[in-house]
């Protein structure tokens, strides 16, 4: 089992190579600001919505696959972030974001949402309805 | 004070409960007896010890199939006082979809998962070889392990399990409700099943999963057999058997998510490389590559160890497949990532994998040395085994690579870092892209070779034909589907060698024996199935191209890839058509069944000359405005031979949340009288003494009668009304009558008798406050993937057919 044996090893060492060098597909989860050093690469930011100051924005007429809102990261910074696709159903009541993008001129293009909303399938509250 | 509380029905519940205790302490019977058994010398000692083991693992399935039974019962009653019934069921749930009740919760699942387990005995039970005390002891320790987290007991502070069985008001003890006796008849219903399994595709997948799942236990049961008795005789053939048995189901299982995601998922795809996906897919793998190093075993005697390993893997593998979907580990990386369910399942899951994990590789370690191994000269590199074993290396590595990315969250918890993956689909693509390379040429030429050694010029003689027509095959796809990235020409051609080169083996050598077809058959699907994959996702394209909005800066270069990526949802005014790629589509109406509002979209094909319409149909995507999960999207899709159009709702309007503010227009006409509308006019036709409204339930008294209109819109569509007009107690009524794809409402609100004339009154809500925003995509030969998955699952059962009619 010679041969074998240095040949297994040679797969492993080019998977090896082969994971290090996706390293460069992994990365942290961002704030607005550190991935404004790196415009154009794209992040994750993960965030909640921010409406105090500006409200959302979408009207379908004019164009149905622009929605833009303001989020807040987690270091507390708020900016605006333009999202290519439509405004998903019951967007207020998000409690996390999970943005996908880039930054471009002070904004987030974002192509991607992942939104988590309050208790998704398990909702230990009871629907009181009138004794009948 | 007690409060006694009126109503409740709890004997089901105190039922259910005795039979998980039952199941459990039996399960726990049967694996000491059994254990006793196989540790036993002399045989009648053996034969007691397993006869009484078969009597304990008996009545452990019997209860199992109580406690299914019991909470049937208490889901098809709707008996709201179970946490289970409330949260996972509701009065209006068809009977379709009760079973799928079970596996949205954790505990019906795992109940799904043992059920399978102790069905599957049931074929080793009552065989009378040496290796029944043995596996049935491993089996049944699973099972103790399994039902323990539906026990639901508490030990001090301590908690084992939780019961399906709890009550409501157990479960929500602080609630204000329970302090009243009758909190019942205040439940009016419970909290729904998740609609996202109210799905036809839900009632079958999980059920096959579980079954794919379930089935792993026996190679792994099998392999801690063999090393704790430390015997090496007569275990080939219930391990390729049963590995198998594993590919067949665990495969299909697998296939069957993905065409539930693409049937009924809005993710534009059967594959996203989801955690939950991915965690299904490496036992497979896996077991796969277990199953392979078997095959080597048998013919040569090497890699035995290799084999073991991979077995006992795949088990393992699939608990903590468990572990990351249950747990709520996977936190913010999963689409479908089911509730946490706390902390008492992460540890229990935690020992779950760690006491088998120690089970089976103490074993392993304890006996190394005496694990059979060719002691003769190294393997020849030209032999048929030296190369499989080469391929089952490769399917460990696409399993390190896939199992070390989804295992990022875990990471993240266990080092405290942050670490995501912005692109994952990319990520995965271009690693497993060359790991599927290798495995299709790999199982494309190894058939060629022979066991031991091979003479090279022979094979690659035979071998010559399917690889030209191969390379023919893949320059004519290429060319025609216009592929043009050389990494997916190169895999391309890797499956398109597969498939020809175990077809000229069936062909050329195996010839008429079909029993001997498994193998090859089922590399010939995996290889279609990747083509297919090839075809469908290379050239998938979204049509519902938008070309009035403003393009998006999405960091591409032309401002057409800009438009491209920014624009891929359409606005659709009902009524209004828009053209879209070949097809005019028209948003045509709506109908509400149950929890699902389908949208109907018609498309139509015309002839750009004249403007007739050559093709035309309906497709009905389903939207679900869910208050708990917001806008659940199910597509629809037209199935062509060579393409399917996918078509799906990205936003509604709310209607109920529109004032309407139009007015009613008025008109007095007489037989034959034509009103016109926006879109449309209707002709009245008469009246009709005996009112054929559904809206209008006639009473004793009334005097009635109805406008019959026909009416015709432009788009030559053919639609009747009949509003009423009534006198019901010296007071006039109007019941109106709706066009609901025109948005037309229409009614009858004067009659004058002596001219026969009528005065109708009709709107039509501006049709600015109905649309939908949706979004196509056209996959190109995606039933190339289908015919290779079920030509992929024919092969696995001609091999599983082979090897249980092998003695």
């Amino acid at each position: 089992m010679k041969k074998i044996n240095i040949i297994a090893l040679l797969i492993i060492a080019v998977v090896i190579a082969g994971i290090l060098s996706m390293v460069g597909d992994f990365s942290s989860y961002q704030t607005f600001a550190s991935a404004e050093d790196k415009p154009g690469k794209e992040f994750q930011i993960i965030g909640t919505l921010d409406t105090s100051e500006h409200a959302m924005h979408y009207d379908p007429i004019q164009d149905p696959n622009r929605f833009t809102f303001y989020a807040k990261d987690e270091s507390g910074v708020t900016k605006k972030v333009v999202f290519s696709g439509t405004k998903p159903q019951d967007f207020e009541r998000s409690e996390r974001l999970t943005m996908t993008g880039r930054m471009e001129n002070g904004e987030f293009k974002c192509s991607k949402i992942l939104m988590k909303c309050p208790s998704k399938y398990n909702n230990d509250q009871i629907v009181v309805g009138k004794p009948s | 004070m007690e409060i006694q509380y009126l109503n409740e029905h709890l004997l089901p519940g105190q039922l259910g409960q005795f039979f998980i205790i039952l199941s459990f302490v039996m399960a726990f019977t049967a694996s000491i007896s059994f254990a006793l058994s196989a540790q036993s010398k002399n045989v009648p000692e053996q034969n007691a010890w397993r006869k009484f083991g078969v009597t304990a693992f008996y009545i452990h399935l019997i209860s199992i199939v109580s406690i299914f039974s019991v909470l049937f019962y208490i889901i098809f009653n709707h008996y709201f006082e179970y946490h289970y019934a409330y949260s996972h069921s509701s009065k209006a749930l068809p009977f379709k979809y009760l079973l799928s009740c079970f596996w949205e919760g954790q505990e019906g699942s795992f109940m799904l998962w043992a059920f399978w387990h102790a069905l599957l005995s049931l074929s080793i039970l009552h065989q009378k070889h040496k290796w029944v005390a043995p596996v049935m002891a491993v089996v049944s320790l699973v099972q103790v392990i399994l039902v323990s987290t539906i026990l639901g007991i508490h030990i001090g502070d301590f908690k084992i399990g939780s019961t399906p069985f709890i009550l409501l008001r157990d479960q929500m003890s602080d609630a204000p409700i329970f302090a009243q006796a009758n909190y019942l008849k205040m439940i009016e219903d419970g909290n729904g099943l998740n609609p996202l399994l109210q799905n036809y595709w839900m009632v079958i997948h999980p059920p096959i999963l579980f079954l794919g799942f379930a089935s792993t236990l026996f190679p792994f049961a099998y392999t801690v057999a063999v090393l704790w008795k430390n015997d090496y005789k007569d275990f080939i053939s219930p391990l390729l058997k049963w590995s198998v048995f594993t590919g067949l189901t665990l495969g299909a299982g697998i296939m069957l998510g993905a065409a539930w995601a693409y049937e009924s998922l809005n993710f534009g795809g059967y594959w996203a490389w989801d955690p939950v996906e991915n965690s299904s897919l490496v036992p497979w793998i896996v077991m796969i590559a277990g199953l392979h190093t078997l095959m080597i075993f048998k013919s040569s005697a090497y890699s035995l160890k290799s084999t073991f390993v991979f077995f006992l893997l795949s088990f393992l593998l699939v608990l903590y497949s468990t572990f990351l979907t249950r747990t709520g580990v996977l936190g913010d990386t999963s689409v479908h990532a089911f509730t946490g369910d706390g902390d008492s399942l992460f540890y229990h899951l935690i020992f779950f994998m760690f006491l088998f994990l120690g089970i089976g590789f103490f074993l392993f370690f304890k006996n190394y040395k005496s694990i059979p191994d060719t002691k003769k000269e190294e393997e020849d590199i030209r032999s048929r085994e030296f190369w499989m074993f080469i391929g089952s290396l490769v399917l460990i590595i696409s399993a390190i690579q896939i199992t070390y990315t989804t295992s990022m969250p875990v990471w993240n918890q266990m080092f405290g870092t942050k670490l995501t993956i912005a692109n994952p689909v990319e990520h995965y693509n271009k690693i497993q892209l060359w790991i599927t390379f290798l495995i299709l040429v790999g199982s494309g030429f190894v058939y060629y070779l022979k066991f031991k050694t091979s003479n090279i010029k022979e094979a690659f003689k035979k071998i010559l034909t399917p690889l030209l027509i191969s390379i023919l095959l893949t320059a004519l796809f290429c060319y025609g589907q216009d592929i043009k990235s050389i990494p997916i020409i190169i895999l391309m051609f890797a499956g398109l060698f597969s498939v020809c080169a175990n077809l000229f083996y069936i062909i050329k050598v195996i010839k008429g024996k079909a029993i001997k077809w498994g193998g090859t058959i089922t590399h010939i699907g995996f290889g279609l199935m990747l083509v297919g994959i090839i075809f469908s996702a290379y050239n998938k394209h979204v049509i519902s191209v938008n070309r009035l909005g403003v393009a998006l800066p999405m960091g591409k270069e032309t401002d057409a890839e800009n438009i491209k990526e920014s624009a891929e949802n359409v606005m659709l005014f009902r009524g209004i058509s828009v053209k879209m790629d070949k097809y005019d589509i028209t948003y045509i109406g709506d109908t509400v069944i149950g929890p699902n509002h389908y949208y109907r979209v018609k498309y139509q094909v015309r002839k750009d000359d004249t403007g007739h319409v050559t093709e035309e149909f309906v497709l009905s995507p389903n939207a679900q405005i869910n208050p708990k999960m917001g806008l659940i999207a199910s597509p629809d899709t037209k199935h062509y031979l060579t393409h399917d159009i996918f078509t799906y709702v990205t936003s509604t309007i709310d209607k109920s949340k529109i004032s309407d503010t139009s007015k009613y227009e008025s008109q007095e006409v007489v037989k034959g009288d034509s009103l016109f509308f926006s879109n449309g006019f209707m002709v009245f036709n008469g009246f009709d003494p005996k009112p054929h409204n559904a809206n209008y339930n006639p009473e004793s008294g009334d005097i009635a009668i109805s406008a019959n209109l026909k009416i015709y819109s432009f788009n030559k569509d053919l639609y009747e009304a009949n509003p009423v007009y009534v006198i019901r107690n010296n007071q006039e009524h109007f019941i109106q009558d709706t066009v609901s794809d025109l948005s037309l409402y229409i009614r009858l609100s004067k009659i004058i008798p002596s001219e026969e004339k009528a005065l109708i009154e009709y709107k039509q809500p501006d049709a600015m406050n109905d649309y939908i925003i949706m979004k196509a995509i056209l996959f190109p030969y995606i039933n190339v993937l289908w015919i290779g998955t079920i030509i992929m699952l024919v092969g696995f059962s001609l091999s599983f057919y082979k090897r249980i009619n092998q003695k």
